[in-house]
């Protein structure tokens, strides 16, 4: 999965939160004091007026009534349905019903279109009724003179705002659910696939023909030992029952070979599947199976062979695309593991130059114009080096370490094409310097590879070295030992390494590993970013917690567009509301262009006009007339405006969380600031942090106006 | 009943008159009746839906939903499909490629240049040699899918059996890629090999063609039905015996000899030969074919414009290299008096003994060579072709001479580095004869002349050997001036052979 989100700072979002909410919240004050000013026609009887409203509002937004509040949400529902909202599902019915047109089942990664499809779909739909029902509902209720019949009660305006907002709201929820549960079965059945094993493929035997005429030849036979001989000296010869069928060949003339049953070897892949969904299999059958048949061939026994032949065929796939299949009876099952949702473990990933200096963050470029991963090159010193800090505990790893990895290669030459770049993988201590023995990995460029380290392995020389106990660099010794009288709060864990109580973590003490990773195959280059390696635990959530995680993403989405819309609609007619509404979405999902055109070097509106009437390009230098300086400083302030914009409103791409769903990675509730991951912890707070100065804009808007005075 | 509904009921009683018109206009034909103007207008200029290709509803409520904003969005997809393809989301890439062609279905490039991107750009970003042949299949998907949609345009099945025949048939992998084809029962299920599956497209493209044109030249405004195919019409054509002939070299490489390997030759020539009877557009003198037999020669001969017909037809066949091409088919296909297969047989034993060499084995290596080569030279003796093809002698040649002094250097029968054992040694003669007319094509063209030369590069796959034909007819004092020159370069030729041989001293002298 690709995470090229920058690193971010909590602290300092805290910061600019409350500078923002602080500067439109004073802002508002000033202007309520100005509007009673000239309301009074004096400052000093202004400023009487201004303190008794500010005494209002504190008991609008203090004193609120759960009954009323209550009524209001029933009463926003109530008229929701009236609205004929529900029409909704018919949309959603015949976009689902009509999907296949749109999805190509015969592509790979369904589980990427599946998901993407369903959850984008849903999250528009989603989106698009909040809008319609935030926007409209106020401006209607003012229109038509309803509205009397609430404010002439004694009810208080933050109540009304308030009480929308939730009603919407909840009625939102609502079809987000009914929706969320039936893209989750429509995800369920439409990304499940099967294979056929192709015909005449399974070969259970391969091995070495006796020489004969100066030549022998390889042998790859099927379980009643038939099969064919590989093209040596231009023929070949067909085998039935493990005996190599007499041959003429051109030059040898007639011949024969011999054949060792027991010298035949089982290959690591008996077959493959045919193609479904864009990708195949390799086949492995039950070894043990497989070798109980040839003592079987070998011991002359061929009724006992044929019948084992018949009761095995069970099996496995090999992994693919981030799946596998079970074989049974030789029948390939449904997918496993395709729904997955991994925790992973990430490190911080620095690089290793040509002569061994650290190089930073960044490797070599390839001249790829997305700089995303950093390259290092082949039969050199060069490295990437992955810090592990915090390491799992041996409890939450299984039998083996699994690193993921998904690299990128880049050829300087061609060389065998057949043959893959390897990386060379070694795992060390950073504090003792032991290192574990090279692991090789073939790479499989744009797909998910997993190396299985064992627990116990042996290091450069030989010695036998345990991952926990040599290879990580044990946390513990300087850290500070809570003393034994203090009672043992519920946050202070035992670390899984060093059985030490710490307080400060809330897994593990810093246990540290370094993973090296080399290229092995020379002149040529691996390229790889930060996520692209990590290890993965045991403790991993189930695929539709994941699911839930993602649509809990687009509820508090949701809940930000129906605050904005009704804050919106306190003001505004019903469909300029809904425009703004929507300038808030589009802006949202498009932040990170909107603040590069705010605090981007490229020359703003004016300018342009100015260099697109005289016909000079972007890069020309223009005369610095007073004219020109006018146009900029005019730039400037548009920017400025814009970039000031661009703090009051959310960025809605970080709640669209579907790629962790897609690409099969866990969402964390906690953020990981350092790979620039936003959890779920983070999209509440900045629902929280959006939406309560809404709220009070929106009542301060709906007090000011004249409604029924 | 007031004003406002009045006006109304009018509003709506001239709609439904209106429609009423369209409809009756453009009624499909029936039994009974022979179907609306508007219909037959339709279908006579083919514009209807149908006679274009397959109607995907898809596209259809797409374009609809949109309400004219498709050139919008259709924008904005092809900007995100860069942006998709920068950042190696290939898969993302192909959905939203195909999302493109839901809105612009019958817009033949967007299938055309993607089914190329496709095929031909991301299968090369990847590293492992199936999925790169995974990609050349959805590349060729998509080109069909385009196809299905647009069965009247040329272009699709050209590019199909282009991308057969480049791609799949003469890449750096090809020999994987060729291997993966010939297995892929699913994609390929009878087998086939690439060369010959992308002959039956350019067949294909040929009959969509020649429809096209036979439909275009009915029509009043004549448009060029060769307008569309986005190369020269002779290209276009001679894609179809060149995919023959590539088959024919490719199985021999492989290890296919026998009759296989001359009919595939044979199959070529006449594919070539078919070609040569084709009318191809000339501005000067209409149309021109590339071959004209003896009579037609002569009977062309007595009209005005017959050696402008004839000069036209040798620059043609130069484009292409039509003469190059068929001499060496006939080269190739060459049996005895005795019916034995001459040059395949050539072919075969320098594959047996490049084996053997191989193998490690000198000593049969060298039999099999010497074998060979008594071949080659009733060949090389036989057809010109052979010494005129610089790839044959700088590729073939070239290798073979190489390996066969490295055998009886080997052997202790060869001790300088530069001798030969014999000055009449085949291969050394054929190496002489080639140098000598590349020179002479090299002077030709240092003073700028039109001499017989390659046709096309290897990049447009259509080079080998002679060029231009023989048919030159003499027409401007500049043509005149041409001849003498290459007359002149010809005598410097022989008179610099003649030094060289005589300071070259004889094998019995050393």
């Amino acid at each position: 999965m690709v995470l090229d989100q920058l690193p971010f700072d909590y602290l300092s979002s805290i910061r600019t939160w409350i500078q923002v909410t602080g500067i439109l919240t004073a802002l508002s004050l000033l202007t309520i004091l100005l509007q009673a000013s000239i309301n009074q026609g004096s400052f000093g009887r202004g400023f009487q007026e201004w303190k008794q409203q500010l005494a209002e509002i504190a008991q609008d937004v203090v004193q609120l009534s759960m009954s009323r509040l209550f009524s209001l949400i029933r009463h926003s529902v109530k008229e929701s349905f009236h609205r004929k909202v529900l029409y909704v599902f018919v949309v959603f019915a015949i976009l689902f019903l009509f999907a296949g047109w749109y999805i190509d089942s015969s592509a790979r990664e369904q589980v990427k279109y599946y998901v993407t499809f369903v959850l984008k779909a849903t999250s528009w739909l989603t989106l698009l009724v909040a809008l319609l029902l935030s926007c409209f509902s106020l401006p209607s209720d003012i229109n038509s003179k309803t509205i009397h019949t609430i404010i002439t009660k004694p009810v208080r305006r933050s109540e009304i705002i308030i009480g929308r907002i939730f009603g919407f709201g909840l009625l939102g929820t609502a079809i987000l659910i009914l929706m969320g549960m039936a893209s989750y079965l429509f995800v369920i059945r439409g990304v499940d696939h099967s294979h056929q094993i192709v015909a005449n493929r399974l070969v259970f035997f391969t091995g070495q023909a006796g020489v004969s005429e100066g030549h022998s030849h390889q042998v790859s036979l099927d379980g009643e030992g038939n099969g064919i001989t590989d093209d040596v000296a231009g023929h070949v010869h067909q085998v039935r029952e493990f005996q190599i069928q007499t041959e003429s060949a051109p030059e040898l003339g007639s011949h024969t070979h011999s054949l060792q049953i027991s010298s035949l070897q089982i290959p690591d892949f008996q077959g493959r599947t045919d193609e479904q969904a864009g990708h195949f299999h390799l086949i492995t059958i039950n070894p043990s199976e497989i070798s109980e048949l040839k003592e079987l061939w070998s011991a002359g026994d061929k009724q006992a062979a044929q019948d084992k032949l018949d009761s095995m065929g069970t099996g496995t796939t090999d992994l693919r695309l981030g799946h596998y299949h079970n074989i049974d009876n030789y029948e390939v099952g449904g997918a496993e593991d395709q729904l997955v949702a991994r925790s992973p473990v990430y490190g911080r990933l620095h690089f290793r130059g040509r002569s061994g200096e650290n190089l930073g963050q960044e490797g070599l470029s390839v001249g790829n114009p997305w700089e995303y991963r950093d390259y290092i090159e082949g039969g050199s010193r060069m490295a990437a080096v992955w810090s592990f800090n915090q390491f799992p505990a041996p409890g939450q790893i299984g039998e083996t370490l699994q690193l993921e990895t998904t690299f990128e290669v880049y050829r300087s030459m061609k060389g065998n094409v057949e043959d893959q770049i390897l990386a060379e993988i070694v795992l060390r201590n950073p504090k003792t310097g032991t290192r574990s023995r090279p692991f090789l990995l073939g790479i499989q460029e744009y797909h998910m590879t997993t190396l299985d380290i064992p627990k116990l392995l042996t290091d450069s020389e030989g010695n036998d070295v345990d991952i926990f106990q040599d290879l990580v660099a044990i946390c513990g010794q300087s850290l500070p030992e809570i003393p034994a009288n203090v009672p043992e709060p519920i946050l202070f864990k035992t670390c899984g390494h060093c059985g030490a109580r710490n307080g400060l973590q809330d897994q593990n003490c810093n246990a540290e590993l370094v993973v090296e990773v080399s290229c092995a195959t020379p002149q040529q280059y691996i390229g790889m970013a930060q996520a692209d390696l990590y290890l993965r635990t045991d403790q991993e959530n189930p695929f539709y917690m994941n699911f839930v995680k993602c649509l809990t993403g687009i509820w508090l989405q949701m809940l930000l567009i129906v605050c904005v819309g009704v804050v919106a609609s306190t003001f505004l007619s019903g469909p300029v509301a809904a425009l703004t509404t929507l300038a808030v979405i589009l802006a949202g999902l498009t932040m990170p262009f909107m603040r590069e055109v705010a605090m981007g070097d490229l020359p703003g509106a004016v300018e342009s006009l100015v260099r697109l009437i005289s016909g000079e390009s972007e890069l020309a230098r223009l005369d610095p007339t007073p004219w020109l300086q006018f146009a900029i400083k005019v730039d400037q302030f548009m920017m400025y405006i814009v970039w000031a914009v661009t703090y009051c409103l959310p960025d809605l791409g970080g709640f669209d969380m579907a790629q962790f769903v897609a690409n099969g990675f866990d969402i964390p509730f906690s953020s990981q600031p350092e790979q620039g991951i936003r959890g779920l912890s983070m999209n509440i707070l900045m629902t929280l942090g959006y939406c309560l100065p809404y709220t009070l804009l929106g009542y301060l808007f709906l007090k000011v106006r004249e409604i029924a005075r | 009943m007031n004003e406002p509904e009045k006006r109304k009921l009018i509003y709506v009683a001239g709609m439904v008159v209106a429609l009423g018109f369209v409809f009756i206009l453009s009624s499909p034909p029936t039994r009974e009746n022979p179907g609306g103007t508007l219909f037959e207008m339709r279908a006579d200029k083919r514009l209807g839906e149908v006679t274009l290709g397959d109607v995907d509803p898809t596209s259809h409520t797409l374009n609809f939903v949109l309400v004219g904003m498709r050139g919008i969005a259709a924008n904005i997809l092809w900007q995100e499909a860069h942006h998709l393809q920068e950042r190696h989301q290939w898969n993302e890439l192909k959905r939203c490629i195909k999302s493109i062609t839901l809105l612009q279905p019958r817009f033949v490039s967007v299938w055309d240049f993607q089914g190329w991107n496709l095929a031909y750009n991301v299968s090369n970003e990847w590293d492992n040699v199936e999925d790169r042949y995974y990609w050349i299949k959805e590349g060729i998907s998509f080109l069909e899918e385009g196809h299905e949609k647009n069965r009247e345009r040329p272009e699709l099945p050209w590019s199909i059996g282009k991308t057969y025949t480049n791609k799949i048939g003469s890449s750096d992998e090809s020999s994987e890629f060729r291997k993966l084809f010939k297995e892929d029962k699913v994609f390929n299920p009878d087998g086939e090999d690439s060369f010959r599956v992308g002959k039956e497209h350019f067949r294909r493209a040929i009959e969509t063609r020649d429809e096209l044109r036979l439909y275009l030249s009915t029509e009043e405004n004549l448009i060029s039905p060769d307008m569309s195919l986005g190369t020269s019409p002779l290209v276009f054509q001679a894609a179809l015996p060149l995919a023959q002939t590539r088959y024919a070299e490719v199985i021999e490489e492989e290890g296919t000899f026998g009759e296989q390997a001359y009919l595939a030759w044979q199959t070529a020539l006449g594919d070539w030969r078919e070609m040569g009877e084709v009318d191809f557009p000339c501005p000067e003198v209409g149309t021109v074919k590339l071959e004209y037999t003896s009579d037609e020669r002569a009977e062309l001969s007595k009209k005005d414009f017959g050696n402008v017909v004839l000069y036209w037809s040798g620059r043609y066949g130069g484009i292409v290299n039509y003469r190059g091409w068929t001499e060496q088919c006939i080269g190739e296909s060459w049996v005895d008096q005795e019916g034995q297969y001459q040059t395949v047989e050539a072919r075969r034993l320098t594959f047996l003994g490049n084996r053997a060499y191989d193998e490690g084995d000198l000593l049969r290596a060298r039999e099999l060579y010497d074998q060979a080569m008594q071949k080659w030279g009733a060949v090389t003796d036989k057809f010109d072709i052979y010494y005129i093809d610089s790839d044959f002698v700088t590729g073939y040649v070239a290798d073979l001479m190489g390996r066969y002094k490295l055998i009886l250097t080997h052997l202790g029968e060869l001790q300088g580095k530069d001798q030969w054992p014999d000055a009449d040694f085949v291969l050394n003669k054929m190496w002489n004869r080639n140098v000598e007319i590349a020179t002479m094509m090299e002077l030709g063209q240092q003073s700028k002349q039109q001499t017989p030369g390659r046709g096309m590069g290897q990049g447009g796959g259509m080079g080998r050997g002679t060029g231009g034909g023989d048919s030159q007819p003499r027409l401007s004092p500049q043509m005149n001036a041409d001849a003498q020159l290459i007359e002149r370069v010809k005598k410097n030729l022989i008179e610099s052979r003649r030094l060289r041989n005589d300071a070259t001293p004889s094998p019995e002298a050393r």
